[in-house]
């Protein structure tokens, strides 16, 4: 079977670290749905950050985001290198 | 969804219930839709949980205009099957009448594009009464080709179609244009949120009583948001102190959902969160489906509660039979169960796929199969439907369920090779199918006993469907068609998709090793079971192998009729650029120009061209040159002939394989090469030629245009006394006609009469025009043919009227006569066009007048009229003469 590797045009191929806000303090259930992104809860907000792969998981990553009725504040790329 | 208009009185009813059911009377809303109907189009696009479905759900029920209501499937990309549930449920509403063409139409993937959406927009324009037409969940359209369908039906749509789009995110289809237009209603999240009475609404109908200030601050807290004001309700409702509630949710810094569905679900009875937790890996359930699920038999009860209460669920039907979680309670309950039974969420998904596969809906039965990772299940449920999905126009499911599978299953299970082997074929990726299919005939022993006669079947038929494609292999035909004889008769496939197809790829394959009479008993089998299972597919594609084989067999007429049928299928399922009906056009074209209908022959084969061209099936691209260079050849376009013919030569190399036109191909290059005066290329490629007929006239041909009759005479004498093999009746037409031209220039003017008499002899019965007009120097032949001598005077007329460019009136091939003419009799009826008396008729025929004067009275009896002229006009409507252009 065919396996994607990456986009053929070279956008978002590499795996890239993330941080991504949300308002208010996620609960620990919703917080697994996060599988592989460190969860860590401020008074107000939520920060999300981690490696993603391309970007076609960070859109996955979004749209778990909308389907779970949070507030997305802010999204970004935290690689040192761009 | 199908409602009927109202009476007035009823509106108010209908919101009453509304209301006791726990909906809220948005009237600002209902305002905002009402004013959109004006328009064509009315957005509600907002997040999820804003309300969306329930306002469109209210606001039906309280209007009740008649509607249809498409809910789009998760990551929805087969075009096919998304305009398939559009058609499906406008049928449903009851605004189509019988005769509308939406009746009867069937989308396809291998139709164009256009061509769907065209026979839409002019069945929409047709309907008498107005039409609703919701698309809920629009952002799972992913197909950007079903956006761009949707976009021009959007604005090609007639002012009786008014479109509802729900979606959590602007699709684009040329949403802009609309709104410039005036043609576009937008409800937003800004409008969808609660008001502060509306919120109080909301509450008060879940049965809640709570001060106007705490109404207030969880409006604010939620922001209006409707499905947070929902699931507050329902906590509200077994808070033992609502106050307070409101109170520690006001200050609160967790996100809404969280906060809110953990109050919701930590209330829930223990019942029901267990049918919650257990029934939440499905996308839709029903009360059996959660029965199974749980073990219990509550399940009906507990969606039902749960649906009135009008938060967690929501009835998915008019019925309420289905029912569909909010999804954000989905998302949360599946790490639930991950969390909490953990080993039990492989067999609730195996469950699952039984009771779908039970019911019906391979899609589902076989999404949940993958989940078990149970995939001896997986596999026996693709098998058993995956010809079922390919013809539902599902192709885009069907790749993605073939994607997941573990790639050693593909290469150790012969039908799950078969089965990737066709996806491969049906993108031209020959080589990854060749080599996928030799692991599948070598490991065809090991495939479980249940489901191996299925797999070899399916082999069979996706080896014949590759033949097909590339000719005939007479091995693989041999070796397939044995399989399928020993398989198909079992009763777990009689009947099937999978038989239907099976027939109609070996039927073709026959037809092109030359095996007519068993490739027809096979295309009709599939044809009646195409028609039982009601499969386009298969009845379009036996339709045109049958018109073909007919008329490779020389039985014109029967083929005219099949192609036509074919034809008349295609254009009621909306086909007619679908490839099976390029190949019907083709077919037809070759019998009308045969018959010397240029018009039509023509203009079918323009429409087949394009089809042919973009079709990937090399094989049909052979027949449609040949055509063009027939076509060509008796225009005297010798070039074009030319080019069309060698064009057809060199893609019979490509095909690998003997095709049925391959044989024939480079003696036709040589007719119009010699033709255009190249004697000595012609003469040289006839040494070591093959002693066939289309050789030897090609031999006679070359005698009489370098002036050497005697040598003419000789080269086509093989054809008439039967040592030289006749591919076709043409070149035994060719033969006699190159022989009395050969006679004509040795002046044995008798012997040339004869000679023609024989040639107009074979040709008059089915019209045959074609050979002739390809001949250069035919014409002075058949005008100086004595007219008032021949036994085929009407058929010489067309003939010349051709020749001099006169095009004859089309006329059916077959007659429609109660009781078929005799022989004799029809040979008399050709006579009677003519000035001989009875008597001479006699004398032509060898009978006696008396005799002449008997098969006429039966022949105007069986033609039912009463005089000679009548006769002749009415043999001449039938198609049994050829029709007159001019008097003579």
């Amino acid at each position: 079977m065919t396996r994607h590797t990456g986009d053929a045009d070279g956008v978002g191929m590499k795996p890239t670290h993330y941080e991504i806000t949300v308002r208010g303090r996620v609960g620990p259930s919703i917080a697994e749905a996060f599988d592989g992104l460190s969860v860590s809860v401020s008074p107000t907000q939520t920060l999300l950050q981690g490696q993603i792969p391309d970007q076609a998981a960070l859109h996955g990553v979004l749209e778990l985001i909308e389907s779970l009725g949070l507030e997305l504040l802010d999204v970004r790329r935290a690689d040192p290198t761009p | 969804m199908a409602t009927t208009q109202s009476a007035p009185s009823e509106p108010t009813a209908t919101a009453r219930d509304a209301h006791a059911s726990g909906l809220v009377i948005r009237s600002r809303l209902f305002e905002l839709l009402d004013q959109g109907a004006l328009g064509t189009v009315t957005l509600i696009s907002a997040p999820p949980g804003s309300g969306k479905t329930t306002l469109m759900q209210s606001w039906l029920a309280a209007r009740q205009p008649t509607a249809a209501w498409v809910h789009i499937r998760r990551d929805e990309t087969d075009e096919t099957h998304f305009w398939g549930q559009v058609l499906d449920a406008v049928r449903e509403s009851g605004v189509v009448r019988g005769d509308s063409g939406l009746a009867t139409l069937v989308p396809s993937p291998h139709a164009a594009p256009g061509e769907l959406l065209g026979h839409l927009v002019e069945g929409f324009r047709r309907l008498d009464e107005p039409l609703t037409l919701v698309l809920d969940d629009v952002h799972h359209l992913r197909s950007p080709e079903v956006l761009d369908g949707l976009e021009n039906l959007l604005a090609a749509a007639p002012p009786t179609l008014r479109f509802c789009l729900l979606t959590r995110r602007d699709p684009k289809v040329g949403l802009h244009r609309l709104r410039l237009s005036g043609q576009l209603t937008e409800i937003r999240a800004a409008n969808l949120e609660f008001t502060g009475a509306e919120a109080g609404e909301l509450l008060e109908g879940a049965g809640v009583s709570v001060a106007a200030d705490e109404v207030a601050s969880l409006r604010e807290r939620t922001e209006g948001w409707a499905t947070g004001l929902r699931l507050a309700a329902m906590s509200l409702s077994r808070h033992e102190s609502p106050g307070q509630f409101v109170a520690e949710f006001a200050g609160s810094e967790r996100t809404i959902a969280d906060y809110l569905l953990g109050e919701v679900l930590l209330r829930q009875p223990p019942e029901v969160r267990d049918l919650l937790l257990r029934t939440c890996i499905l996308e839709r359930v029903n009360g059996e489906l959660a029965d199974l699920l749980t073990g219990r038999s509550d399940g009906d009860r507990v969606l039902h509660e749960l649906a009135e209460a009008n938060a967690l669920v929501v009835a998915g039907d008019v019925a309420r039979t289905w029912f569909r979680y909010h999804h954000l309670l989905l998302d949360l309950l599946r790490l639930d169960l991950r969390r909490e039974l953990p080993g039990e969420v492989d067999e609730l998904h195996r469950r699952a796929a039984t009771w779908f596969a039970d019911h019906g809906q391979p899609v589902e039965a076989i999404h949940h199969a993958r989940l078990a990772t149970d995939w001896e299940l997986a596999c026996e449920l693709l098998g058993r439907h995956w010809v079922e999905l390919l013809m539902d126009g599902d192709e885009a499911t069907l790749n993605a369920m073939l994607e997941g599978i573990p790639e050693t299953l593909v290469k150790t299970d012969a039908e799950v090779a078969t089965m990737v082997a066709a996806e491969r074929l049906r993108h031209s990726r020959w080589a990854e199918a060749d080599a996928l299919l030799t692991v599948a005939r070598e490991t065809i022993g090991a495939v479980p006993a249940p489901r191996r006669a299925r797999a070899q079947t399916t082999l069979a038929t996706v080896q014949l469907f590759r033949a097909r494609q590339f000719g005939g292999v007479d091995d693989v035909v041999d070796e397939a068609g044995s399989a399928l004889e020993e398989h198909l008769g079992t009763a777990e496939q009689g009947g099937t998709d999978l038989e239907g197809l099976a027939r109609f790829n070996l039927g073709i394959a026959k037809a092109w090793t030359l095996r007519f009479a068993g490739a027809e008993e096979d295309l009709e089998r599939g044809l009646a079971l195409g028609r039982t299972i009601g499969r386009p597919y298969v009845e379009i594609g036996c339709l045109t192998g049958l018109g073909n084989v007919a008329t490779l067999t020389e039985r014109i007429g029967v083929g005219e009729r099949h192609l036509r049928d074919a034809i008349a299928v295609a254009e009621r399922v909306g086909w007619t650029t679908h490839p099976l009906a390029g190949i019907a056009f083709m077919g037809l074209a070759a019998t009308l120009i045969e018959r010397g209908i240029f018009g039509e022959g023509e203009e079918l084969l323009e429409r087949a061209v394009p089809i042919l061209d973009r079709a990937p099936e090399p094989s049909a691209i052979v027949g449609m040159r040949h055509v063009q260079g027939m076509l060509a050849m008796s225009r005297g376009r010798y070039d074009d002939a030319l080019a069309a013919f060698r064009d057809g030569e060199r893609l019979v190399e490509v095909l690998r394989a003997p095709h049925v036109l391959a044989a024939i191909e480079r003696p036709w290059q040589l007719r119009a090469r010699l033709a255009m005066g190249e004697t000595d290329a012609v003469r040289e490629a006839l040494t070591g030629a093959p002693n066939s007929a289309e050789w030897c006239n090609l031999a006679g041909r070359l005698g009489l245009s370098v002036d050497d009759p005697d040598g003419a005479l000789a080269a086509v004498a093989p054809v008439h006394a039967g040592e030289a093999p006749v591919f076709h009746v043409n070149f035994r037409i060719e033969a006699w006609l190159l022989d009395a031209m050969a006679r004509r220039a040795l002046d044995d003017l008798e012997g040339a009469e004869r000679s023609a008499e024989n040639a107009l002899a074979l040709s008059e019965p089915d019209g045959r025009v074609g050979m002739a007009l390809t001949i250069p120097g035919v014409r002075e032949l058949l005008d100086e043919h004595p007219t008032h001598r021949t036994a085929h005077g009407a058929h010489l007329r067309v003939l010349r009227d051709l020749l001099a460019g006169v095009e004859p009136e089309p006329t059916a091939a077959t007659s429609t006569l109660q009781e078929p003419l005799k022989e004799r009799e029809l040979a008399v009826l050709r006579f009677l066009s003519t000035n001989l008396t009875a008597a001479e008729i006699g004398n032509e025929l060898f009978l006696s007048v008396h005799t002449v004067k008997t098969h006429m009275r039966k022949l105007y009896a069986k033609l039912d009229v009463h005089t000679r002229a009548e006769a002749v006009q009415q043999g001449r409507a039938l198609g049994l003469l050829a029709p007159a252009r001019r008097s003579s």
